[in-house]
């Protein structure tokens, strides 16, 4: 696994929930999202076993609506206890990213 | 047979609701069509995914595996260390307080601390204090908070583990002092439940006003005491532990 993916790997699921903090969204269209933000394609073999985690975990809930053309498609909404998931995990990994910063910076790193 | 029509029949197999299945195959037949995507090559190697999405399997990366279990307060530090030294990280904790936790297709060794913590500022300052000896926290429940440590900030490569034993069935782990105070507390309860229902029984209107009102009062102010009460005791369980 290369270095990026492994990274990615670790927050994928803060970043999903960070994708639902404006609003309900489905599967392609967040990994359509996390694509524009500079992630790569996030294939779909990956996000939804976050996505059922996340809803185990009653982070989101989700709810299946039936199409009138072709397939339906879950919907996730992020819960309260996703939102405080977020702010404390989020947190924790802006202090983590300023410290990896922090140490390039003075290895010379810019 | 299709790609979805074989993680249909394999769902199915796993014991997923019916209901679930349809809203699932659904969901991931859009997905394709909206990206115009091969099924395979979108998720994966179908009994892999099937497995994924029913926590059997990964989640985490190929040939990842995904596993939530739980254990009593008392019994949770062993078992976390158990489990983390078989390579079971942990991601969060639930709402019924289970250990949502992944293991990597090449696993390392992780190291867990519980803590007693009252409210996120109390959290926030253990996790400062914790954080220059590699701890970060990985999820709380009620008043305890859970650390992770990647064993591998102390030992490095050497944290790397050659095998992924299989994990126990069990899937919550009770030990005797978690028993007891569970069996306790539910007889205190219950008795509770039956002195108030006897009283509302045998009293008038007035009566019943009055107790039901003690009893909402009493059950705030006791499920207080209970907190501070369980605070401090794995406070202490937790120094006593660490030492």
């Amino acid at each position: 696994m290369d270095r990026r993916s492994s990274w990615l790997k670790g927050v994928l699921d803060l970043l999903v929930l960070a994708g639902l903090t404006e609003g309900e969204s489905y599967g392609y269209a967040l990994a359509a999202r996390l694509d524009e933000a500079g992630f790569g394609r996030i294939k779909g073999g990956t996000l939804y076993p976050v996505l059922n985690r996340l809803e185990e975990a009653g982070l989101v809930v989700a709810e299946f609506r039936a199409a009138e053309k072709g397939p339906g498609r879950r919907y996730y909404q992020l819960t309260d206890e996703g939102r405080a998931v977020l702010a404390e995990q989020g947190a924790a990994w802006l202090e983590f990213d300023g410290s990896v910063r922090e140490v390039l910076r003075k290895g010379g790193i810019r | 047979m299709s790609y979805l029509d074989e993680l249909e029949t394999l769902l199915r197999e796993r014991e997923v609701a019916e209901e679930r299945i349809r809203e699932t195959v659904n969901d991931l037949a859009a997905f394709v069509a909206e990206g115009d995507a091969d099924p395979e090559e979108e998720f994966g190697p179908v009994a892999e995914f099937a497995d994924d999405l029913t926590g059997g399997g990964g989640g985490s990366g190929p040939g990842g595996e995904a596993l939530v279990w739980g254990a009593d307060a008392f019994e949770a530090p062993a078992r976390m260390n158990e489990m983390g030294a078989q390579g079971w990280e942990i991601d969060l904790v639930d709402r019924q307080g289970r250990f949502v936790s992944h293991r990597d297709e090449s696993p390392q060794a992780w190291e867990y601390r519980q803590e007693s913590a009252l409210g996120r500022r109390e959290r926030a300052r253990m996790a400062e204090r914790l954080a220059p000896e590699g701890w970060e926290p990985c999820g709380h429940y009620f008043t305890h908070a859970y650390f992770k440590r990647a064993r591998a900030a102390l030992v490095g490569p050497e944290a790397e583990l050659a095998e992924r034993p299989a994990p126990a069935r069990k899937r919550f782990f009770w030990g005797v002092p978690g028993l007891v105070v569970t069996a306790f507390s539910l007889v205190v309860g219950v008795l509770a439940l039956l002195s108030l229902g006897r009283t509302l029984w045998d009293g008038d209107n007035a009566d019943r006003a009055a107790t039901l009102l003690g009893a909402l009062v009493g059950a705030g102010v006791g499920l207080g005491a209970m907190t501070v009460v369980v605070w401090l005791f794995f406070k202490l369980f937790a120094r006593l532990r660490n030492r």
